[in-house]
C-alpha cells in the first residue's frame, strides 16, 4: 500500500545543503506495522512527515495505493491527508480550548463529513478507546494516556489507510505506553498500515512486524529485498 | 470547510479568551458608537438648519441697507430706500412680487387708554399674501388710501380689546404717536408663534402714511420674490443695476444696499453643518481604524500562540485556505460583534447626549446603522487579512515543532 523509492529530502539553509534523508526506500503493506528506529537527528521525523505528505520529497517516488503522490500540489496533498492519513504525536498535539469530542472531530471538518455523522463517529471512536465518559473534557483535564487515546481516536476519524505515530509513548510511563501501543497495533488488524517512529527498543521489538533503522539519513533494511 | 463550521471554530477560539476578545472588540465598539452618535449629531444639525429656514421663501431676496457705525453710535443710512424707489423693482424681469413694508412701533392712544404696539406700514397689495379671512371686521385700505397717504388704520385684537372693550371700533379715532387715525378694519385673532410674541398687538397703516409718521430717514424693508429659484442670481444683479441707475452710482463705486437670500444663507449654513459633520465622522472613523489595528494586533498574537494548532489542523487535512478563512472569520466576528454592540451603544448615547444638553440638535441617522455595520465588517476584513495570510503561510512541519 505504501511504496517509497529512493526518497530524499534536502534542506537548504542559505548556501548550506543539509541532507535529512538519503534515498530511502520502504514498502508497508496494509495491516502491517513498521517501526523506525534511530538516534535523534537521524531523519526519522523527516521520513514520517514525507510519508504523511506534510513534506515534499526532493527526489524519489512515493506511491500510496499505487498512485504517485509525492509531487502533488499542496491542496491535493491536504485532501489526501484529510482522507487517508492519521497522525499521532509524542506531545499529543490536542487543541487546548476544544473538548475531547471536538478534537476528535477535527479531521472531519476538512473532509466534508456531514455534521451529525461527524459527531456520532467521534463519540463512537472515543467510546472505543475507552473515553466514553470524557467527551466534554478539555485536554488539560485528561491524563497523558487519556490524551494520547483522544489523539488516536482523532487519527482514526477519517478511517485512514495509513497511521503515522511519532514517538507515541515518549511522554508516557511504561505501563500506559504499553496500553497505547496495544491500541495502535490493534489498528493493523483492521487492515491499516502503521508506521511508528521510536527509540524505545521494547516498542519496536514487541509491537512491530518489522524494524527499520535510520542512521544519518540512510535507511537500512527498508526495501523489498530485505523482507 | 462549510461556513457554519468555520463560524463555530471562530467562536470557539474567541471564547477561549473572552476578556481579550472583548477588549479587542471594544476598540470597534467605541469607533462604531462614535460614528453613529456623530452622524446623528450632524444629521440633527442639518435638520435644525432646514427647520429654521422652512417657510422662509427660498426664492426670495431681501434688500436692506448696511448699518453704518459712526462716531456717535449707529448712523441712519444716508439715502434710505423709500417706497417709491422700491416700487420700481416690479418692472424687473423674473420678478413675481415685490413686498414692501415699513416696520416700527408707536404709542396708540384712545381717550385715557393707551398701549405700545407694532405699527406696520404696508401697501394695499399686502393683504393679498394673507388668509382670505384676515380682516375680521371692516375692510383693508386700498391703493387710493396708500396713494393719498390717508390716516387710516387696521387694528389687531389686542389693540381692539385694550382701546375698545366691548365697543365697535369702526370709524372711531385713535392716535398713533399723537397723529389721528381712523380705524377702518380689525384683524382676526392670530395664534402666537411664541409665548412672548403677540401678533395681535399690531396696527397696520398705509406705507406712505408710515413714511410721514416715522420720518424719511428710515429704509423700507423690501422682499423681492423671483418667479423661479434659478433666476435668483440674475435678479440679484438686476436689482443692483436698478439701484445704481436710480441712485447714479457709477460702476466701481460701492453700492449702499445689500441683498440677502434665505436660500443662499441656508446653503451656507448647511455647508457649515456638513463640514462639521464630516469632521466629526472623520474623527469617529479614525477611532474605528484604531479599533481595527487592535484587531490586527490581537490576531497576530493569536497566530503566534496558536502556531501548533495551525500545524495540527494542517496535519489532519486543512488546506491553507481553510486556515486563512478561519482567522479571517475570527477577525470579522470581532469586527461584527464590535459593530453590534457599537450600534447599541451609539443609539443609547443619543438620549445621554440629550440629557447632558437638551438643546443639542441630535436626530438618529438611520442610514448610519447599516453603514456602521458595513464599516465594522470592512475593518475586520482589512485588519484580519494580514494575520490570516500569515497563519496560512506557516510551514506545517515547523508549526508542529513550535514550542
Amino acid at each position: 500500500m505504501v511504496e517509497a523509492q529512493g526518497l530524499s529530502k534536502v534542506y537548504r539553509l542559505g548556501r548550506v545543503e543539509v541532507v535529512a534523508l538519503r534515498r530511502a526506500s520502504l514498502v508497508v503493506d496494509a495491516g502491517e506495522s513498521v517501526a523506525i528506529m534511530g538516534p535523534s537527528g537521524s531523519g526519522k521525523s523527516t521520513l514520517l512527515f514525507l510519508l504523511g505528505l506534510l513534506l515534499r520529497p526532493t527526489a524519489g517516488t512515493y506511491r500510496l495505493q499505487g498512485c504517485e503522490v509525492g509531487g502533488l500540489p499542496p491542496g491535493e496533498r491536504a485532501r489526501l491527508r484529510a482522507r487517508h492519513i492519521g497522525f499521532v504525536f509524542q506531545t499529543f498535539n490536542l487543541i487546548p480550548g476544544l473538548s475531547a469530542l471536538r478534537n476528535v472531530e477535527l479531521p472531519a471538518l476538512y473532509n466534508g463529513m456531514p455534521r451529525r455523522r461527524r459527531r456520532e463517529r467521534a463519540r463512537e471512536l472515543l467510546e472505543r478507546v475507552g473515553l466514553g465518559e470524557r467527551l466534554r473534557h478539555r485536554p488539560a483535564e485528561l491524563s497523558g494516556g487519556e490524551a494520547q487515546r483522544v489523539a488516536i481516536a482523532r487519527a482514526l476519524m477519517n478511517a485512514p489507510l495509513l497511521v503515522l505515530a511519532d514517538e507515541p509513548t515518549g511522554n508516557l510511563d511504561s505501563a500506559t505506553g504499553r496500553r497505547i501501543m496495544d491500541l495502535l497495533a490493534g489498528l493493523c488488524a483492521e487492515g491499516r498500515a502503521l508506521v511508528v517512529v521510536t527509540h524505545n527498543a521494547e516498542v519496536a521489538e514487541r509491537w512491530a512486524h518489522r524494524v527499520l533503522r535510520l542512521r544519518d539519513g540512510v535507511l537500512e533494511g527498508g526495501g523489498d529485498g530485505d523482507r | 470547510m462549510g461556513i457554519v463550521d468555520a463560524l463555530e471554530v471562530a467562536l470557539e477560539s474567541l471564547s477561549r479568551h473572552k476578556l481579550r476578545s472583548f477588549l479587542t472588540a471594544l476598540g470597534v465598539i467605541i469607533g462604531v458608537a462614535a460614528v453613529i452618535a456623530m452622524l446623528s449629531l450632524g444629521t440633527g444639525a442639518r435638520e435644525e438648519v432646514r427647520e429654521q429656514f422652512r417657510g422662509l421663501g427660498s426664492n426670495e431676496l431681501r434688500i436692506f441697507q448696511p448699518i453704518a457705525v459712526g462716531p456717535g453710535g449707529l448712523r441712519p443710512p444716508s439715502r434710505p430706500i423709500n417706497y417709491e424707489e422700491a416700487r420700481g423693482l416690479w418692472e424687473l424681469p423674473h420678478v413675481a412680487a415685490v413686498r414692501v413694508s415699513l416696520p416700527g412701533s408707536g404709542t396708540v392712544v384712545r381717550g385715557r387708554e393707551s398701549l405700545t404696539a407694532e405699527v406696520l406700514g404696508v401697501p394695499a397689495d399686502w393683504i393679498l399674501d394673507q388668509d382670505p379671512d384676515y380682516i375680521a371686521q371692516g375692510e383693508f385700505f386700498d391703493e387710493y388710501d396708500v396713494e393719498a397717504a390717508e390716516r387710516v388704520a387696521v387694528i389687531g385684537r389686542t389693540v381692539l380689546e385694550t382701546l375698545f372693550p366691548g365697543e365697535d371700533p369702526l370709524g372711531q379715532v385713535i392716535r398713533i404717536n399723537r397723529v389721528r387715525f381712523q380705524v377702518v378694519g380689525v384683524i382676526k385673532e392670530l395664534g402666537r408663534p411664541h409665548p412672548r410674541v403677540d401678533p395681535n398687538n399690531r396696527v397696520l397703516i398705509p406705507i406712505t402714511t408710515a413714511e410721514e409718521l416715522f420720518g424719511k430717514h428710515r429704509s423700507v424693508s423690501v422682499a423681492v420674490r423671483v418667479t423661479d429659484e434659478r433666476y435668483l442670481e440674475e435678479v440679484r444683479e438686476a436689482i443692483r443695476d436698478y439701484f445704481r441707475r436710480a441712485r447714479d452710482i457709477p460702476p466701481g463705486e460701492e453700492l449702499d444696499i445689500q441683498i440677502f437670500s434665505f436660500r443662499e444663507a441656508a446653503q451656507a449654513q448647511l455647508e457649515t453643518a456638513r463640514t462639521f459633520a464630516v469632521l466629526l465622522v472623520g474623527m469617529a472613523v479614525v477611532s474605528l481604524i484604531v479599533g481595527g489595528i487592535g484587531i490586527m494586533n490581537m490576531m497576530l498574537v493569536s497566530v503566534t500562540e496558536r502556531t501548533r494548532e495551525i500545524g495540527v489542523r494542517l496535519a489532519v487535512g486543512a488546506r491553507r485556505r481553510d486556515i486563512a478563512v478561519q482567522f479571517l472569520i475570527e477577525a470579522v466576528v470581532l469586527g461584527l460583534g464590535g459593530g453590534l454592540f457599537g450600534v447599541a451603544l451609539g443609539i443609547l448615547a443619543i438620549p445621554a447626549l440629550l440629557h447632558y444638553n437638551p438643546e443639542l440638535p441630535v436626530a438618529l441617522a438611520w442610514p448610519s446603522i447599516p453603514l456602521a455595520f458595513g464599516l465594522s465588517v470592512a475593518v475586520g476584513i482589512a485588519f484580519g487579512l494580514y494575520p490570516a495570510v500569515r497563519a496560512s503561510g506557516l510551514d506545517p512541519v515547523e508549526a508542529l515543532r513550535h514550542e
